[in-house]
Formats: C-alpha cells, structure tokens, sequence
C-alpha cells in the first residue's frame, strides 16, 4: 500500500476548502476602477506623439489594467480588516472570506509582476517602471502608510491613479514630456474632490472602520470647503494643456464648461441646506450629484482631449 | 484486500453542497485554462509584432 493511501485510510488529506467562484477573482481586481484607469491611459497613449504597433499598444493598456488590478487586489488583502467593518466593502472577496488572504496576496503579486514583465517586453523598460512604480506607491505609500494615518491620504494616495496616462504616453514615446505630466496633475488635482464627495455620505463607513477620511476628522463643513478649493484649483489646471499650446480650443471649450460644471456642482456642496456641523439636511443630493459629474468631467476633459488630437493630426484644426 | 476510499472532500457535505463545490472549482479551472491560452496567445502576438516591427 503507498504511503498516500495509508495516510488516506487514517487520516483526512487535506482537503480544499476553497469555495470561491472565478467571479470573486475578478472582484479583487476592483473592475470599476480599472475601467478609468484605462482610459485615461490610453488616451495617454493616444496623445502621445509617434506610432506604437496596435497589438503591443493593446497589450499595454491590457499591462495598466492588470497593474492597476493586482494593486487594488493587494489593497483588499490589506485592508481586509477594515473592509468587513464598512458597508460598502463587506462583501469583498476576502473580507467575506471566499478568498483566504494568502491566496488573494499571492494572486496580487503574481499579477503585478507579470504586468510589469509584460510591459517591459512589449513596450520599454521605462513604462514597466512608471508601472512599477504606480503599483508600489498604491501599495505601500497610500494603502500601508496614509491611509490609516492622515485625513490627506486621498490627496498624496491619489497620485496613485494619476500614473495610466504617463504610462501609456511613455509606453509610446519612451520618454516623459510636459503633456502627461499636466494629465497626471489633473487627476491628482480631481481625485480629492471626487472622492471627498463619496465620503460626505459614506463617512460613517469610515468612522467605524477608523480610516481618517476628512469628514470623519475635521468635519463635513471642512470637507465641503477643501472641495470647492481643490475643483478651484483644477479648472484652470484642465485648461492648461491648450494655454501651453499642447491641445486646441475643441479641447479648450470643453475644459472651461467642465469646469465651470465641476465649480458650479462644488459649491452646491457648499451650500445646500446643512445643520451647524455642516451634515447635510438634503440626503447629501448635493455631494451625489457632484461625485457623478466628477466622472463625467474626467471622462469628458480625457476623451475631449483625445479626439482634439485627432483632428489636430488630421488636420482639421 | 480491499482498498481504503480515500476522502476527497469534507465528509460533511450534502449533496447539493457537494454538486455546488464542484461547480466552483470546474468554473475556477476554466478560468485557469482560459487565462493559461491567452497568456500563450499573448507572448507569440508580442514576438510577431516585435518581428514585423524591427523587419519593417
């Protein structure tokens, strides 16, 4: 009798335990931020001046997708102690508990890895790296050092989805330029106000997980004034790309009504109806509607951008 | 001598837990193979791009 079988006959063998679906895999990808991150790197790559072969393009925005994924699947396994205390992340893989944390961490690493190998042999070694680094600074500087101790990790964190458009402009060129870096400031300059408009109604949320987001820490009143301060700063960085010359003015118009859009949403923030603690007394409609435009606005400033580079290359402008 | 059955699962399970917790794992391993071809499908499209890039 083999040694297998008599373990068998006395013992149970280990046996799996594993009762995920395949769904749940692609769950700790966090899909929905990926579908941004995405676009805003390839319209990185699609602004970026010269000519990439359209399946090493593709495989590099596949690249981004998996990066940005394998993060944000890092991320969970991380905060899987705080994600079973929050409402809106309970149900996440592993801290439900379909996906052992070992498991989850192993996939994320394996995944980062890959994306970075597989940027580098399809395009350069430089956009592997930006890669790299995007991954890393999502892991360790936002989720592992800022998130848990200051009420400006979204801030510093947010740089963290700032990276896809350098990304997909130096997967292109090989070389950093003046346009993706005004790209990477403006979704560094968006995300506060984004997400600061998610944590005026999910603040409780946070408050009982004991992440220090802004409303839980200084208050809704402060967290309505610093959005309306940091869409006061974004507005004109949008427009920034044709003042420089680098986008035209179909480009141009879109970025002042987007931003006109975004102030306007910003400061009924500010002052729709709210108690003296500044909790408002409407439902947060205001700070919902402001988080929707805030996608809108993005996906508009890139996709407007793109297609006025375009035009440009067409000669049409 | 009759052979011991080895437990391939935990003892516990009914039979619907069962038929369920093969079906999860079949979707798992599909997904497996699934991700395995296109990671082959990938890298031979790199090297053909990488070809016909540097031949043009």
């Amino acid at each position: 009798m083999s040694d297998l079988m008599r373990r068998g006959a006395t013992a149970p063998l280990a046996v799996s335990t594993d009762w995920s679906e395949l769904r749940d895999w692609f769950a700790l990808l966090k899909p929905r931020v990926m579908t941004l991150v995405v676009f805003s790197g390839l319209v990185g790559m699609l602004v970026a001046p010269g000519h990439i072969h359209p399946v090493l393009g593709s495989v590099a925005i596949l690249c981004i997708a998996v990066g940005a994924g394998a993060a944000g699947c890092i991320n969970m396994w991380y905060e899987r102690d705080i994600d079973a205390l929050m409402r809106r992340t309970a149900r996440r893989p592993m801290a439900a508990g379909r996906i052992e944390p070992e498991a989850g961490l192993a996939y994320g690493v394996f995944l980062a890895g890959l994306s970075v190998v597989l940027m580098g042999l399809a395009t350069n070694w430089m956009a592997a790296g930006w890669l790299l680094g995007s991954i890393l600074f999502y892991v360790f500087v936002y989720t592992m050092w800022l998130k848990r101790r200051t009420p400006q990790n979204i801030v510093i964190g947010g740089a963290a989805g700032a990276f896809p458009p350098i990304i997909g402009w130096v997967a292109v060129t090989g070389h950093l330029d003046v346009l993706p870096l005004i790209l990477f400031a403006i979704v560094f300059a968006w995300t506060p106000p984004h997400f600061w408009s998610l944590s005026l109604w999910a603040h409780e949320d946070y408050a009982r997980a004991g992440v220090p987001m802004l409303p839980v820490v200084s208050g809704a009143r402060e967290t309505r004034r610093q959005i309306v301060l940091y869409t006061v700063v974004l507005a004109p960085l949008g427009l920034l790309p044709t003042l420089l010359g680098l986008a035209g003015w179909v480009y141009g118009a879109y970025a002042i009504s987007l931003g006109i859009g975004f102030l306007f949403h910003a400061w009924r923030v500010l002052t729709e109806p709210q108690d003296a603690a500044g909790v408002s007394l409407r439902g947060d409609a205001a700070a919902r509607k402001a988080f929707r435009f805030s996608l809108l606005h993005l996906a508009g400033l890139f996709g407007a951008l793109a297609v006025d580079h375009w035009l440009r290359v067409a000669g049409l402008l | 001598m009759p052979q011991p059955q080895l437990p391939v699962e935990a003892p516990s399970m009914s039979k619907e837990e069962e038929a369920e917790f093969y079906r999860r794992r079949r979707g798992r391993n599909i997904g497996m193979l699934v991700l395995l071809i296109a990671l082959v499908a990938i890298f031979f499209f790199i090297t053909i791009a990488k070809l016909t890039s540097s031949v043009s």
